[in-house]
């Protein structure tokens, strides 16, 4: 028993700091952006054109998106998970390297998103919503994330 | 040394006037994509206007390049190995080819060019940078490993070879009238060549 506490007292920090294995965490990131990706699909080929409007299905998607918005994923960008340390993910090294640049990008993409929901009522304001969100993913995805 | 010269050179037509169109808009459409490929707004929709441009004058190059005037034509200027290393023996020598169309080498150059351009559009058609503004037409008809992931890859990549390949044309162009005293750009614009027949 006392080992036993012992070992825990050990072990219990590095779990706290490690609550998932590497690739756990890098599978729910790739969630959240799939997440993401779900919404857009939605919203997207309304905003272009390539389907009709449906003002219940783009409200649906654009609130989903003011909620993704609220999530804090830097913490499932810990060091070690870049696409140097591990397989089956594209995050590039250079995330750790430019915390900042990351961060800033990320805060332009949730702004973005937060909008989406009072732009979703309406094709004319839609698109320049998309536009924008999707130049957000853009930007980042240039910079942080491998082909 | 110019009188005698001029007086047994002959002014050829070497291009007609659809390679020499062709030619200089595929530059401006050329460097447009990739300015803006590069440094362009994130909406990507003018490079995708530049990208099928240089799409379609690649494809009637293509066409022209079978069915066209001699000098336009492949099987006038690609060369056999042989006489590719011939020519390069050459190519020290401080005069000018005096060549008719494409040399052994420039024939190479140029359908390396195209091939390139081709991969480049093609590819371009089929990107899905998951950023749902920017979706290449056909991204939806190849399996998304390609469409996310290894199509953009050699997108990037065939996009520096291309400028790699561009800087060696233009650089062989710059040594050709330098150190050949030959003007290759001339001829590009107004079609026609003077060539020297003394030797
Ligand atoms: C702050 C940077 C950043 C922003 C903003 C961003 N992404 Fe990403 N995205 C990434 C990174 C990094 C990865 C690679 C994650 C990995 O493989 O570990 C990624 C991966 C993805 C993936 C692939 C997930 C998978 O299953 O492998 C999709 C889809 C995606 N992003 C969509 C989006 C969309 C849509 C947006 C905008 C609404 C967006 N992203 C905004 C950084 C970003
Ligand atoms: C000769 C023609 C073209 C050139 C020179 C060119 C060049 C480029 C360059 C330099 C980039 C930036 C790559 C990077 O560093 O990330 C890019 C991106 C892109 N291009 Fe093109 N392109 C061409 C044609 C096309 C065409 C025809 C399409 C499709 C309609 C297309 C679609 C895209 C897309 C979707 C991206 C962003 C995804 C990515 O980064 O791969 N391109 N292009």
């Amino acid at each position: 028993m006392r080992k036993t506490l012992l070992a825990l007292t050990f072990v219990l920090p590095a779990a706290a700091a490690f609550a998932q294995s590497p690739e756990d965490t890098v599978k729910a990131r790739q969630g959240y952006f799939d997440l993401l990706g779900a919404q857009m699909a939605v919203l997207a080929p309304m905003a272009q054109g390539k389907m009709d409007f449906d003002a219940a299905k783009a409200e649906t998607a654009a609130k989903n998106l003011g909620a993704l918005a609220k999530v804090d994923i830097t913490p499932l960008f810990p060091e070690g998970t870049s696409n140097a340390d591990l397989m089956d993910t594209r995050a590039l090294p250079v995330i750790w390297e430019r915390g900042d640049d990351f961060k800033a990008k990320l805060s332009a993409m949730h702004a973005a998103a937060s909008e989406m929901e009072a732009a979703a009522g309406s094709l004319e304001t839609l698109g320049p919503a998309v536009g924008k969100l999707g130049g957000a993913c853009k930007a980042c995805h240039d910079d942080f994330r491998a082909k | 040394m110019a009188e005698p010269r001029r007086a047994q050179s002959r002014i050829l037509t070497v291009w007609d006037p659809l390679v020499r169109l062709l030619h200089w808009c595929l530059v401006v459409a050329f460097f447009a994509a990739w300015g803006l490929g590069e440094w362009g707004p994130n909406q990507m929709t003018w490079h995708f206007y530049f990208g099928y441009t240089v799409g379609a004058l690649v494809t009637i190059r293509v066409i022209w390049g079978l069915v066209g005037p001699r000098n336009a034509r492949f099987t006038s200027f690609l060369y056999k190995p042989g006489e590719v290393i011939a020519y390069l023996r050459h190519l020290p020598a401080r005069e000018p080819s005096n060549w008719v169309g494409h040399n052994p080498l420039g024939g190479w150059s140029v359908l390396a060019m195209l091939g390139l351009l081709i991969v480049q559009v093609a590819t371009g058609l089929v990107s899905d940078p998951q950023d749902f503004i920017n979706v290449g037409p056909f991204a939806q008809y190849v399996p998304s490993s390609i469409s996310t992931s290894l199509a953009p890859s050699i997108h990037e990549l065939v996009s520096t070879l291309l400028l790699i390949v561009v800087g060696i044309h233009i650089t062989a162009i710059a040594f050709y009238l330098h150190w050949k005293g030959e003007n290759l750009v001339k001829p590009m614009i107004t079609g026609k060549k003077v060539i020297d027949e003394r030797d």
